[in-house]
């Protein structure tokens, strides 16, 4: 009895190990093998797949705008190589993130990042790399926040919207996609430049905050313009006003905080990025492939479905905004109390 | 009637096919869930004409509620949440030998509930779905508390032991970002920890590895599970068996229009509806057909009305509905009012292929009921290793992470203490599922109202589900004053 016992347990073992080994085996193929001519005067890169990471799970804005530019992208990196999508969910975005900061600095390996997991996770202790660990290289996808009330609402416009909450302290309850996002960290913002006083109510996701917005349990919305839109254009949400550096075409008199003098202006932004240990070379011509990706066609169409305004920033611009905001995000995040 | 004839081409009928069997094949799988197995395959849908990427999407949504039920009868794993439930007594039917009776009645129930649905998406859903939308986080907060109530229905033989099983599930969907703040919370430092702990690794941990623990010690006795018999219930069995599947697409029906909630709550209540309306409710948990049947009912009745909010509003009221949301957009197309105005045929040809669908799913799931049977009598010696490797291939594939792998080989061993402690695992992963909604909705209701904890009462819906909330305590605990047996439940081995 007993040996059989012991077999079965030594099996069970057996089996861990076997695919524990063969799990991890998996992951660290390609990485390896690559840095030959690297030093050559002339980059030969890339000579083999890039292998680019989603931080997010399948189907999602992010992962779409990747895969339709990697569908694309043997069309223009050198050696008519290709790029394929690895999702690694998890930790909002950290997790993802993560990988690439610990990958060769080969370029083999960069990453679809978008704003959260770069600029504002990184000011968690937990969060184990920081912007700096990222050379960028791309942005490729920016889109705006709008605040939305309910169609009723007896609030109109800004003016209104002012109007009501500095008569009202802390009384318009407004929901996000969930704490420590951009959009709240948005609002946040607002209050500390214009000492207005809201009230957060998170959600998971865009889509049940607007849910418990059209079913009147709050007051208003800030979501991305792209979540707000279709309630928009059906009539059942207005547009109070945009944050972000762009208004979408469909919302062009809808104002601008900053055309209203308050200086709030993050976009929610995706851009690829790669280990800071890559070197310059193979970032430029990771750069001059995604750009000329970003122009193409079908790329262009696959955004527009999605409802992803294409808004190209250079390798520079890129960093400025990445500096930027990280530095923004600290501020408002001291000043709210939150790690 | 014109949504029939387009979704009945050739073509269109192959994908609708070709997206339930592969719900089935998700369902069936340990780790593969409805969410992950449509996230996977929408990239592949890039190509392919709205209408066909939608029917399959769709059918993989539906068929693997289906599927979820298979791996809870016969090896005691649920595929996905809502099947936690069916565990506890299809299993116990398993065991007697009555696989194939456990799986033709949930067969049945599914088709009942998800036709149903549909009928009511078809009719009656613009007026419903406006209606649900009432239901804000005061209402859902208060559902979910008359929900926690009906646990007690699982408790098992010991009160306390219950409420250790349900606590334990509580603290742990705490793990992860805080919903107000948004800072960390109980990670100890660990990233993988940030989005929380996933369900799913933690039922095929405590359910699946700690099954195989546990029969691992029990080797010498008894190896062969009963023989199959017969598809069908007895003759004494269809009119109750019918009875729960007609309550459970009641309730299902309902819960699925409430934005936010999930298939779990809809099987937990009918679950325990049915212990209560049974003449003799110690057949639960020790395979009692009406405890397969009206849960199953249930989870396709609501997986099948919680797309009234999608199709009338546009908005998705659970995270596979999410992602079904997301392929629309990828594909162009805005559910909501405008759809049925703009793309009408489009929207019928979908509900259509979804009548379709479940009758496919029908057919061919009360032949393969049968089939799945026999799987259950594979000696352990051999399927237990299978199991073995399918969950740990399943536990990776969740989020690519080895991580998780080791996680749910922890909660193996927890599973297998408490198996052999008699505390309910069901009770853990309910509240484990449960919890962060529950949090959530408390957290946003008193931010709504400032704190005040007055904005239950007040608002007649939340006010409504608390009086009975109370009231099922209050009968409760008076239950066990008369009769001590009552209060502490039956027996239930999980």
């Amino acid at each position: 009895m007993n040996k059989f016992k012991l077999f079965s347990k030594a099996a069970i073992v057996g089996i861990l190990t076997l695919s524990l080994a063969a799990c991890g085996g998996g992951e660290k193929q390609g990485a390896s093998s690559a840095a030959s001519g690297k030093n050559e005067a002339k980059v030969d890169f890339p000579t083999k797949p890039v292998q680019m990471i989603v931080p997010f799970s399948p189907g999602g804005t992010t992962d779409s705008a990747a895969r339709a530019l990697a569908a694309v992208a043997n069309k223009y990196l050198p050696n008519e190589q290709s790029v394929t999508i690895i999702n690694k969910d998890g930790g909002a975005g950290t997790i993802g993130m993560s990988d690439v900061v610990q990958a060769k600095g080969d370029g083999y390996t960069i990453g679809m990042a978008t704003s959260g997991p770069i600029t504002i996770k990184t000011h968690s202790k937990e969060v184990a790399y920081k912007p700096e660990d990222f050379k960028p290289v791309i942005q490729v996808v920016a889109t705006p926040n709008v605040l939305v009330v309910k169609a009723d609402s007896k609030i109109k416009n800004f003016d209104d919207w002012m109007e009501y909450v500095k008569s009202n302290p802390g009384k318009f309850t407004y929901g996000t996609s969930g704490a420590g996002l951009t959009q709240h960290i948005t609002m946040e913002n607002v209050q500390v430049k214009t000492g207005l006083k809201t009230k957060h109510v998170p959600f998971k996701g865009g889509a049940p905050a607007l849910t418990a917005l059209l079913g009147g349990n709050i007051e208003g919305a800030l979501v991305q313009t792209t979540e707000g839109l279709p309630h928009i254009q059906e009539g059942t949400l207005r547009p109070i006003w945009i944050s972000g550096t762009f208004k979408p075409d469909e919302l062009k008199d809808v104002p601008l905080l900053t055309e209203k003098d308050i200086d709030v202006e993050p976009d929610v932004w995706t851009g690829i990025v790669a280990p800071s240990s890559v070197p310059d070379e193979v970032v430029t011509i990771l750069h001059d492939a995604f750009k000329k990706g970003l122009e193409d066609p079908s790329v262009i169409e696959a955004f527009n479905k999605i409802g992803a305004d294409p808004v190209y920033k250079s390798t520079e611009d890129f960093q400025s905004i990445i500096d930027n905001d990280y530095k923004v995000n600290g501020e408002v995040l001291k000043a709210i109390g939150i790690k | 009637m014109n949504g029939f004839v387009q979704a009945l081409t050739w073509k269109n009928l192959l994908f609708c096919i070709l997206g339930v069997s592969v719900g089935m094949f998700v369902g069936v799988m340990p780790g593969l869930g409805p969410v992950a197995g449509t996230a996977i395959l929408i990239p592949l849908t890039y190509g392919m004409e709205p209408t066909s990427a939608i029917i399959m999407l769709s059918g993989i949504y539906y068929g693997a509620m289906y599927g979820g039920t298979i791996t809870s009868v016969l090896i005691n794993i649920p595929g996905e949440a809502a099947s936690v439930i069916t565990c506890i007594d299809g299993h116990q039917l398993a065991k007697q030998g009555r696989a194939g009776v456990a799986l033709g009645v949930s067969a049945i129930g599914s088709f009942v509930g998800g036709i149903v649905a549909l009928i009511g998406l078809t009719f009656i859903g613009p007026p419903l779905a406006d209606f649900a939308l009432r239901f804000g986080p005061p209402e859902f907060f208060s559902l979910m508390l008359l929900g926690l109530m009906m646990l007690v229905g699982l408790m098992g033989k010991s009160l306390i032991k219950g409420f250790i099983a349900a606590i334990f599930g509580l603290l742990l969907s705490f793990i992860g970002i805080d919903p107000i703040s948004g800072s960390t919370r109980f990670t100890f430092g660990l990233p993988e920890f940030f989005g929380g702990i996933d369900f799913v690794i933690v039922a095929m941990g405590l359910f699946g590895i700690s099954e195989i623990l546990f029969n691992a010690d029990n080797q010498h006795k008894a190896d062969k599970p009963a023989k199959v018999k017969g598809l069908f219930p007895r003759k004494d069995e269809w009119a109750p068996a019918m009875k729960s599947i007609g309550r459970g697409t009641g309730i299902g029906f309902l819960i699925g229009l409430v934005p936010g909630a999930n298939a779990v709550l809809s099987s937990l209540a009918s679950y325990s509806i049915e212990k209560k309306v049974s003449k003799n409710p110690d057949r639960f948990g020790n395979g009692a057909i009406e405890g397969v049947a009206g849960p199953e009912s249930a989870n396709n009745a609501t997986s099948g009305s919680s797309l009234i909010p999608l199709f009338t509003l546009g908005l998705p009221s659970s995270p596979t509905v999410a992602v079904i949301l997301g392929a629309f957009i990828m594909h162009g197309l805005q559910p909501g009012p405008k759809m049925f105005r703009e793309n009408a045929d489009f929207a019928w040809a979908v509900i259509a292929s979804m009548f379709i669908g479940n009758i496919i799913l029908l057919v061919m799931n009360l032949p393969l009921a049968n089939i799945w049977g026999k799987v259950a009598q594979v000696p352990y010696k051999i399927l237990l290793p299978l199991i073995m490797i399918f969950t740990m291939v399943g536990a990776y594939t969740v989020k690519n992470s080895v991580f998780d792998i080791g996680i749910m080989i922890l909660f193996g061993f927890i599973g297998y203490l408490m198996k052999k402690l008699e505390i309910p695992i069901a009770a853990t992963v309910l509240t484990l599922v449960l919890g962060s909604q529950l949090e959530s909705s408390l957290l946003q209701s008193l931010a709504i109202s400032n704190g005040s904890a007055s904005i239950f009462f007040a608002r007649p819906i939340s006010a409504v589900l608390l009086v009975l909330t109370a009231l099922i305590l209050v009968g409760t605990i008076l239950a066990g004053v008369k009769n001590k047996k009552e209060l502490l439940g039956t027996d239930i081995e999980i």
